[in-house]
């Protein structure tokens, strides 16, 4: 009995021993790496707030240009292309529109556009009643076509025409009305235009009254001469996209420009007759006035060209007229008659060639296109 | 006794022989598969966080080359909480850029300024202080520009030089740099002119202008200053040109900018040396040195809206890639200019009723070879001082034309403004 006792006792201290220093069993294999996580959003320029804008269009004439005062500019999914609304798509993948003139439809623009009702913003009525607005963005740059057909009438004395040769100056004498050399400037019309007005610095009642818070204050009546363009206050400011059929179109750019209310400075044109409160944006415009003038409070006694072209004085006028083929007008050799351009065609550089523009005119419609970076960090320009 | 010796004994081993023969445990099973990761953080543009804070210098003139007054070091900080001081200036960030124009819009530069009294840098012995003064600078970025403002005030400042009084500064814009005129004088008295030589750094070169329309002859074989060059004798020499020599006084108000790539002591002198052509000062160049430079000059980019943009390497001062905004109308060894306006001869000259004539900017395009011939004459008595522009105004291009900038000057006070992409993504910039 004690030995067995005994036998017990050796078998329960073994099987206690090979609890205290026995192995363990090796542990399970490692499970498989979970899968990771999605990637987070890419960095994108944030989607442009909407916002107002004004549009306007010009046939041939300073006095009579139809546009829409105030429209309505979606960036987002909400709201319809339709009335005063235009809808600015997300462009996706590599393709972007060209700015060419050519409307590429909607494989170049996407499929939304809006047909926009034109009304009389100045003096007289142009007659176009329409135009067709796409606009399109993407990461960095801003897109918009502007499609109107003209209309003739000759009443208003408007003609359906690519007009790029709005004025002239005509020879007419060596001396004349007191003055040295006597030239006419005849002005035949004002090219065609489009305008495209965005604020910069928030222009109080935009939102109600669009571009006619600054153009043509006072009354539909205003005269041409007595226009001030201007914001109402110091403070506010507003972006200028002027597109012209010859003073900026050959040079493929729009002409960019800003209005405030920090003053009125001469037309570079007619500083004589026309002030207002449209600067260009720092850099050199897409055209340069041919002028020279001396004048006193009582007489005008050099009003004539600056330049002209190397092969005066008996070329007939042409536009585009570059500034690398002029040179400095000399009284010689003029006959009766002959004619010089009124501006010369430069390479704008800077801000105020921020805006690639291009236009085509086929068969009375025009087709202009812009594109400008939704951010270019100049004052006088708005951000997207 | 021995009988538990032999149990003990036996327990062992058959402890000892589990250990050794006994089984290991099974495998653990395997483990299952991970929970999905998180998903990343949204990416972000470096580009677009708030620049590092760095130091910068700037200096400012009167119608001088190199008469320089300024700030030898600013700290530039985009912390926000920081407070401007006269050695600190924080940039605020923006949300709409200021206009680039020169005038002063307080609104479009957020709401800090720094004031500071502005020292004379030059360290030239015969260098005389314009005394210009009341420092402001303002600097503002957004995502992808940074934006700068600059103030000074000018005053008029006489000095005894020789035992005269001489004003060695006026007030005003300073546009016309460099002009160039000559006096046209029948009768001209030679005698008092002793030698002249193409080669103006000649130990023999004397330049009497006593007399700005001497005779000349040009030697085609001195090109360069190199090149070994006779003297000769003006009189008896043939008439074949004139001599135009810049008027003294017709420099230009400038201001510059200088950033260096990373702070380090002594930077400026070096940056200064190089740029501004001092004569004292050591000529040795740190071999990692880089300094960004910002040059705005009243005549030389004032009428094209850009600051000329340079740096300064262990290569010394060099021009950006691209176009200058400027050439120079004069060539120093004929000093003769190279171009003159398709007007001239005479757009501007002292005979009565043409004195006003503007005659800078010249651009290229109104700019012409220069022709000797048809230039108003004088007698001795009453000699026809001619002017033409020490300058041609061109188009800048590339990376040369990447600040843009706009001034004006009012009632003594300059305000200029300018422009940069923080990244130009141009080697011969600083980054932002």
């Amino acid at each position: 009995m004690k030995k067995l006792m005994m036998l017990i006792l050796s078998g329960l201290v073994a099987i206690l021993l090979l609890q205290v220093i026995g192995c363990e069993g090796n542990a399970g294999k490692r499970g498989t790496i979970g899968d990771p996580g999605d990637p987070g959003d890419a960095y994108s320029q944030p989607t442009p707030e909407n916002r107002y804008f004004a549009l306007a269009v010009g046939n041939n004439s300073a006095v009579a240009h139809n546009g829409a005062p105030k429209l309505y500019l979606v960036f987002d999914t909400l709201h319809a292309n339709a009335g005063d609304t235009v809808v600015c798509q997300r462009l996706t993948g590599s393709k972007v529109p060209e700015v060419d003139g050519i409307d590429g439809g909607s494989a170049e623009w996407g499929d939304k556009y809006t047909d926009i009702v034109l009304r009389k913003t100045v003096l007289y009525d142009n007659r176009i009643e329409r135009a067709r607005v796409r606009a399109a963005y993407d990461q960095d740059y801003i897109y918009f076509q502007v499609k109107w057909t003209e209309v003739a009438d000759s009443a208003l004395g408007l003609a359906v025409a690519e007009n790029l040769y709005p004025s002239k100056w005509i020879f007419d004498s060596l001396t004349t009305s007191g003055r040295k050399e006597y030239w006419s400037k005849i002005v035949m019309g004002d090219e065609d235009r489009v305008m495209l007005m965005f604020e910069i610095k928030h222009l109080d009642r935009f939102e109600h009254d669009g571009c006619l818070l600054t153009c043509h204050a006072g009354t539909a009546t205003t005269l041409p001469g007595t226009n001030f363009h201007s914001t109402r206050s110091g403070q506010a400011r507003m972006d200028i996209w002027s597109w012209s059929s010859i003073t900026s179109n050959p040079t493929g750019y729009a002409d960019d420009k800003y209005m405030d209310g920090t003053g009125q400075i001469p037309d570079a044109s007619e500083p004589l007759l026309y002030t207002d409160g449209i600067k260009g944006d720092i850099g050199r415009a897409t055209s340069m006035a041919n002028l020279y003038y001396v004048f006193t409070t009582t007489a005008i006694s050099a009003y004539r060209p600056l330049y002209q072209t190397v092969t005066d004085p008996d070329s007939i006028a042409t536009y585009p007229l570059w500034d690398w083929q002029v040179t400095t007008y000399r009284a010689a050799g003029w006959r009766k008659g002959f004619a010089v351009p009124t501006f010369i065609t430069t390479v704008p550089t800077l801000s105020r060639a921020d805006i690639m523009s291009r236009g085509k005119f086929d068969n009375g419609t025009w087709t202009v296109e812009f594109r400008r970076l939704r951010a270019t960090g100049n004052g006088d320009d708005t951000k997207f | 006794m021995r009988k538990w010796s032999f149990i003990l004994f036996c327990l062992t081993a058959l402890a000892g022989l589990i250990v050794l023969v006994g089984c290991e445990g099974d495998t653990g099973l395997t483990g299952g598969k991970g929970s999905k990761g998180r998903r990343g953080t949204a990416g972000y543009d470096p580009d677009r966080l708030p620049p590092a804070d760095r130091v910068f210098a700037f200096a400012v003139t009167n119608a001088t080359e190199n008469a320089i007054s300024g700030k030898r070091q600013l700290y530039l900080t985009f912390d926000s909480t920081a407070k401007a001081t006269k050695d600190t200036v924080v940039a605020g960030r923006i949300s709409v850029p200021p206009l680039i124009d020169g005038l002063e819009g307080e609104e479009d530069w957020g709401p800090q300024k720094s004031k500071m009294p502005l020292s004379f840098l030059n360290p030239d012995p015969d260098a005389v202080d314009c005394q210009l003064k009341n420092g402001i600078v303002r600097v503002a970025y957004d995502d992808d520009n940074i934006y700068f403002q600059f103030q000074w005030q000018e005053q008029a400042v006489e000095a005894t030089i020789d035992g005269k009084k001489v004003e060695v500064a006026s007030v005003g814009e300073s546009r016309e740099l460099s002009e160039l005129t000559f006096k046209y004088r029948t009768g001209l008295d030679t005698t008092r002119v002793q030698r002249y030589s193409c080669k103006p750094d000649s130990a023999d070169f004397v330049l009497d202008t006593s007399y700005t329309f001497v005779r000349v002859t040009y030697n085609s074989t001195c090109i360069t200053p190199a090149e070994p060059c006779s003297c000769y004798d003006l009189r008896t020499r043939p008439d074949t040109s004139y001599l135009w020599v810049k008027r003294t006084g017709t420099g230009e108000d400038k201001v510059v900018v200088f950033f260096p790539d990373e702070g380090s002591t002594g930077w400026q002198d070096v940056a200064f040396k190089q740029f501004f052509g001092f004569s004292t000062g050591s000529s040795n160049i740190p071999s990692d040195l880089f300094v960004d430079v910002w040059a705005w000059g009243a005549g030389r980019t004032g009428p094209v809206s850009v600051a000329d943009d340079w740096s300064i390497s262990a290569a010394g001062a060099k021009a950006d890639a691209g176009q200058a905004p400027y050439i120079d109308n004069w060539i120093a060894s004929d000093s003769l200019p190279r171009y003159m306006n398709r007007r001239d001869p005479n757009v501007r000259t002292s005979e009565s009723g043409k004195q006003t004539a503007a005659i800078y900017p010249l651009w290229y395009f109104d700019a012409v070879g220069y022709s000797r011939s048809g230039w108003a004459k004088g007698t001795n008595r009453t000699p026809i001082t001619c002017s033409l522009p020490g300058i041609i105004t061109m188009i800048p291009s590339g990376s040369r034309a990447d600040v843009y900038t706009a001034a004006r000057f009012d009632n003594g006070f300059w305000t200029v403004e300018m422009k940069r992409a923080r990244r130009t993504h141009n080697g011969d910039d600083v980054q932002f």
